[in-house]
């Protein structure tokens, strides 16, 4: 299989505090690879240093084929999608202008055509009478929806995810997940962090549990959950 | 004798007319100068923060803290002169002009900062929202910061004109007909100085009082705005 992101090496400092140590780990076309781990271990700041939200201290990264150092980082970001845990939605503007902007600011799509597609992708959620609504009057499953159709329309060939659930109340968490099972199945890579082992055991191809900066082990969902083999996995489930 | 003092100070040789043309005049001067100062407040503003957030940049940003330090570190009254008796010195450009630019310059060092501030105010997060969808960091303050921090500072905007409205009666030094100046112009025609001074006072008043209602209002209006 192809591989759409490598890691090497990578260290992530703040201030002499090392938050990220050595992480190595690569991504193949297709994948749905999760992140686990306790709070704190540096899940966060791995998302942000795969494209460059944060500059890495030391490392390498990849992606399709392109050293992220050397190659314009705007272009990348659009093929290399975050969703955030506060989903980010800019208040000042409609759902419908949340989603257009960056398709259209950056001469990717004509006004016409990229409202024509964000209609649609509002549509297959079943939002479509919200476009006009501002963020604020949508609920938080509805505000992660949108912010998800936002990365879409860039039409990105990676999505990463950082806990996209987790500031939802329980009952808005399924409509979030089911929506994130709909665009895996199109074959898209993912890239997902989250605490829902439910989510994660349903979804995932492959987990990488994470603790102290460092990757502690990696393997199937059925390797990691049935069969965990470090300490430090087997006490992270146990709680 | 008092009928006659006010017909004297404003009706005899239309005497009213210097009133209109000093009103004009501080209106204009303090209008376009706060459009200049939002100008080059916003400019120093991005660049400040820009600064900050990558550490590049490094001598614009040195050079947009001097000039807000300088700025607001002297006295208007003598910025202007310079502006008009060292920089302007061999031209015939219109004073008026000059007052704007010297106003412009003076007010951009201060709404740099309130600027700052109103950027400070919006969180990080709606910088990264438009950064992780490929727009540059430019893109990103035009479209995404900088709109909701001028709604976050508008009522501080207003009371920075309030307070240029009133700042630019200074200009008289340099032969501005503004507000005041009128009224002593009236004065030195009648040697009555009672009216013309009482009048540009309430002038001013009316303006100011009736500016800072609005700014109130705006800082209600958007104070429901956030909560909601
Ligand atoms: N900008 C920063 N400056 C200094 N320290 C930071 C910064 N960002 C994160 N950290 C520290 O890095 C560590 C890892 O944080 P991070 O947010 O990546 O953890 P996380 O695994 O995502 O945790 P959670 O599950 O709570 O979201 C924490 O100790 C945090 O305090
Ligand atoms: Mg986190």
């Amino acid at each position: 299989m192809e591989k759409i992101l490598t890691v090497k090496n990578l260290v992530m400092k703040f201030s002499n505090h090392a938050v990220l140590k050595n992480i190595d780990f690569d991504i193949e076309k297709g994948e749905k690879v999760f992140i686990i781990g306790p709070s704190g271990c540096g899940k966060s700041t791995l998302l942000r240093c795969l494209n460059y939200l944060i500059k890495p201290t030391r490392g390498d990264i990849t992606f399709e084929g392109q050293d992220l150092k050397k190659t314009d980082i705007n272009l990348i970001r659009t093929k290399l999608g975050l969703v955030f845990q506060s989903f980010n939605l800019f208040p000042h503007l409609t759902v419908l202008e949340n989603i257009i902007l960056a398709p259209t600011k950056l001469k990717l799509m004509k006004e016409e055509e990229a409202k024509q597609k964000a209609l649609e992708l509002l549509n297959s959620i079943k939002l479509k009478d919200k476009a006009n609504f501002y963020p604020d009057e949508l609920s938080g499953g509805q505000k992660q929806r949108v912010a998800i159709i936002r990365t879409l329309i860039m039409e990105p060939n990676l999505i990463m995810f950082d806990e996209p659930t987790s500031a939802l109340d329980p009952k808005m968490i399924k409509e979030v997940t089911s929506l994130i099972q709909e665009v895996a199945e199109t074959g898209i890579t993912m890239l997902i962090v989250s605490h829902e082992m439910e989510f994660v055991k349903s979804l995932a191809t492959r987990v990488i549990f994470m603790q102290d900066g460092k990757i502690i082990e990696e393997g199937s969902p059925n390797e990691i959950f049935k069969n965990p083999k470090t300490k430090e996995l087997q006490e992270f489930l146990n709680n | 004798m008092i009928i006659d003092n006010f017909y004297k100070s404003f009706l005899y040789d239309k005497r009213y007319m210097y009133i209109f043309e000093g009103l004009l005049n501080t209106l204009l001067i303090a209008f376009f100068a706060v459009i200049i100062g939002v100008l080059i407040g916003s400019v120093i503003a991005i660049i400040r923060n820009y600064h900050e957030n990558t550490k590049r940049l490094n001598v614009l940003n040195f050079l947009g803290g001097l000039y807000v330090n300088v700025i607001r570190g002297t006295p208007v009254i003598l910025q202007l002169m310079i502006i008009y008796y060292v920089i302007f010195k061999t031209s015939d450009i219109n004073i008026l002009i000059v007052g704007i630019i010297a106003f412009g310059i003076n007010s951009g060092a201060y709404v740099a900062e309130i600027i700052r501030a109103g950027i400070d105010s919006i969180p990080k997060d709606q910088l990264e929202g438009g950064l992780a969808l490929g727009l540059n960091y430019f893109k990103c303050m035009r479209y995404i910061v900088m709109p909701q921090a001028i709604k976050n500072i508008l009522p501080a905007l207003g009371n920075e004109f309030i307070t240029l409205v009133k700042e630019t009666s200074v200009g008289s030094m340099i032969g501005i007909v503004d507000l005041t100046k009128a009224s002593d112009i009236i004065a030195s025609r009648t040697y009555e100085y009672f009216f013309p001074l009482i009048m540009v006072a309430i002038i001013y008043l009316i303006i100011t009082i009736g500016l800072s209602k609005l700014v109130k209002k705006m800082e209600v209006k958007l104070g429901k705005n956030i909560n909601s």
